[in-house]
């Protein structure tokens, strides 16, 4: 940045002044202002800490070191002081700044400062708000601030600090007592504002009360974080819990294999000992128990015959003679009918003589008349034919009665219960003799496996041995099995818990999660700002040491040149030597506290890196001819845009102007007109040139 | 706007640089949010600033979205 142009109107000896410089050059930054002195040196450098900041940049100013920033009533008297005593009351007071980037200063804009006072008619302040006016341009943009503090701050940011102006600008034979006046604290506090640091103060603030604004938006502090820490610790159980399954689960595979394993040989050795024609010892006593169960049940069933040999014996005996009894009894039933129709009719055969043959003869009406001889021979005859009435039974019918015993309907009723009793042995002895011929078969089966099973060889029980041994490790298998799965189902259930706690509590810090991952990241923030000052602090110091030493030693005598320029914590500067020895500033000649308040400014305006342009009144003073081109050579090659030089004709000599003449890119002559009343600006003049 | 003369001389950019790694904050978080706070000087919106550091929060979190 470089001032471009520079508007005075009724500013103490400037009734209306205008300064116009050209864009300067690396090789010609130098503006040279020479003014006698009380023609407008010290006005122009004092017009630029009022035009640019206002009751702010009072204090700067000569007389006015103590002036507090709410000190209205002192500012108001002190622009009535600086005011030009002829100027039209309708006329304000106005300073009217350009500052305009050069190529060094891309991106930047052109800031245009105006700044207007108004007075009464007895060109007092006007009362209230009226009083000043102020007008910003930042490129195109005009802004009108009417807040002192608002505005302040807008022209800072926009060009640079009120408290460091008087590092830029600044009257050399005040500059010791300015940098004097501001202490270590001021100077220390002017490094860190140039660096940045009082932003970063800013920050670190402004990052903490966000942090606490954020913390009691999402329900304190303590809430997320807790809730994070809940979190944390269940996460960490849920991958315990995983990795213990995960491990179980592996050593259940393992026992699985185990069982498995134990299944195939078990399976094995049980073919090989039936292939050897055994059982295991679980087949030979089930072997045992069934060949005793066999032989229980055949004795049973043995039993059940003879029981029932004695209860139906009579029955089967008899009912092996079934038919021929049955047959006998029919015949003699025949029989019995037959002799019974005969017997009858010989039974009655008298009677059928008597009424065949009435007696005596001579009652017999028909056959009386016959000789007694025939009489008898008829009788024989009816006799013959009684007794051919009835045809004696086939030749197989019986002949006689074997059962005799048996008659009538007591030969019926044997009739029927033979049939009764034959029907019910039958059954029940088909089904006691089939259960006894179950009962033996089983029994000789059993008996067959049981006999086998005595006689296994020794190889067979020692696979059965092996088996048994297996079955044992088959239990133990399965038990363990049954453990680890127990073990694995418990801890699902809790991990399916934790599981669900976990969701949950991701859910909730989900919704937080915004605000908590931008609380994390300010936090971070914070620390980092906080770690930023906390550096910066001792290495501005340094820094500050490293440029004053520098600037000092490019001006200073030689003699001072092998020291350096330290800021002890008593407050007071001093140069320290390498072989120990110490020189306090303020013991030094006036010059040489000129020098070191010259190269303070220097490395304050270096160390900021910013570009603005270098104003300083009188900077050679009472400087002998060899300090003279040194400052003035410190001046021309510090880095920056462009260097004004305010001087009267007795600091640059003739002598001096030509050693800078190179690198002089413009000249103004100021003159205070006595007959006007006021300092006329001539471009392009100087002393000792017509 | 300028960036703070901390971020550009190479002493100084060295060393917030280097505090940034180790904070595993970008260079950038820090410059916008002094940007934010060199925008509220002097604007008379201070009430704004909590929005605007949100909001460079939220660009870092967009640049970093591991985090």
């Amino acid at each position: 940045m470089y001032l471009s142009k520079l508007l005075l109107a009724n500013w103490r000896s400037y009734a209306d002044a205008h300064f116009e410089f050209k864009r300067p050059s690396d090789r010609k930054p130098v503006v040279l202002i020479g003014a006698m002195n009380g023609h407008g040196k010290t006005s122009f450098l004092i017009s630029l800490y009022l035009g640019l900041f206002g009751k702010f940049g009072l204090r700067y100013c000569e007389g006015f070191r103590t002036i507090a920033d709410n000190d209205i009533n002192s500012y108001r008297r002190a622009l009535a002081k600086f005011r030009r005593s002829n100027a039209d009351p309708d006329e304000p007071t106005v300073i009217d700044l350009t500052f305009t980037p050069t190529l060094n200063d891309r991106g930047e804009e052109e800031v245009r400062i105006i700044r207007r006072w108004f007075f009464t008619g007895s060109n007092q302040p006007r009362p209230g708000d009226g009083f000043e006016e102020l007008e910003i341009h930042v490129g195109d943009r005009i802004i009108r601030r009417t807040e002192p503090v608002s505005a302040h701050e807008r022209i800072e940011k926009e060009l640079f600090p009120a408290h460091v102006a008087p590092a830029f600008f600044f009257d050399g034979e005040q500059a010791q007592a300015l940098i004097e006046g501001a202490g270590e604290e001021g100077i220390r506090k002017a490094v860190n504002t140039m660096f940045g640091a009082t932003i970063l103060a800013e920050l670190q603030e402004s990052l903490r009360s966000y942090l606490t604004r954020a913390h009691s938006a999402l329900g304190g502090r303590q809430k997320a974080s807790e809730k994070q820490d809940v979190l944390n610790l269940k996460v960490v159980r849920q991958n315990e819990l995983n990795t213990l399954i995960g491990k179980r689960e592996g050593e259940l595979e393992d026992l699985q294999e185990q069982r498995d394993q134990i299944d195939r040989d078990r399976n094995q050795l049980r073919d090989e000992l039936a292939r050897a024609g055994g059982g295991s010892n679980a087949d030979a006593a089930r072997i045992k128990k069934d060949f005793k169960t066999a032989e229980e049940q055949k004795q049973s069933a043995e039993e059940a015959v003879t029981d029932l040999a004695n209860q139906v014996g009579l029955v089967l005996a008899v009912s092996r003679l079934d038919s021929t009894i049955r047959r006998r009894l029919r015949k003699e039933q025949l029989r019995e009918d037959y002799e019974n129709l005969r017997q009858g009719t010989l039974d009655k055969r008298e009677r059928v003589l008597a009424e065949a043959m009435p007696e005596p003869a001579e009652r017999d009406i028909l056959l009386g008349n016959i000789s007694n001889d025939t009489r008898a021979k008829v009788k024989h005859r009816i006799l013959k034919a009684l007794e051919a009435i009835y045809e004696p039974p086939d030749p197989d019918t019986a002949e006689g009665f074997l059962l005799g015993h048996v008659r009538g309907q007591q030969r019926a009723r044997v009739l029927n219960r033979l049939n009764e009793t034959r029907s019910f042995a039958y059954d029940h002895v088909r089904a006691v003799a089939k259960k006894l011929r179950d009962a033996r078969d089983a029994y000789e089966e059993a008996k067959a496996r049981h006999t086998k099973l005595g006689n296994q060889s020794e190889e067979t029980r020692e696979l059965a041995e092996r088996i048994k041994q297996l079955d044992q490790k088959m239990d133990e298998a399965i038990r363990r099995i049954a453990t680890v799965e127990n073990e694995i189902k418990a801890w699902k259930a809790d991990l399916h818990t934790i599981s669900v706690e976990v969701g949950n509590l991701r859910e909730e810090l989900a919704r937080l999660e915004p605000e908590q991952r931008r609380i994390a990241i300010a936090d971070r923030a914070a620390r980092t700002v906080e770690a930023v000052i906390e550096k910066l602090k001792p290495l501005t110091g340094q820094r500050l040491e490293d440029h004053v030493t520098n600037h000092f030693r490019a001006i200073a005598d030689q003699r001072f040149r092998d020291g350096r320029i330290t800021f002890s914590h008593d407050g007071e500067p001093h140069l320290q030597f390498d072989d120990g020895r110490k020189a306090l500033l303020s013991s030094m000649s006036g010059f040489e506290r000129r020098s070191f308040g010259i190269a303070f400014s220097l490395a304050l305006a270096e160390i900021t890196r910013r570009r603005v342009p270098l104003i300083i009144d009188t900077p050679l003073g009472n400087a002998d001819s060899k300090y003279r081109p040194r400052t003035l050579d410190a001046l021309r090659k510090f880095d920056c845009d462009q260097v004004i030089i305010l001087t009267h004709d007795r600091e640059v000599t003739k002598d001096l102007l030509e050693h800078i003449e190179g690198h002089v890119c413009q000249k103004f002559l100021v003159e205070f007109v006595e007959a006007e009343k006021r300092s006329v600006v001539h471009p392009n003049r100087f002393f000792f040139e017509t | 706007m300028k960036p703070l003369p901390v971020f550009e001389d190479s002493e100084t950019k060295k060393l917030v640089q280097d505090i940034c790694k180790e904070h595993q904050v970008d260079v950038t978080l820090l410059k916008d949010l002094c940007e934010v706070m060199q925008g509220h000087t002097g604007s008379g919106r201070k009430h704004d600033v909590d929005s605007d550091i949100a909001g460079c929060l939220d660009r870092f979190l967009a640049r970093k979205p591991d985090l």
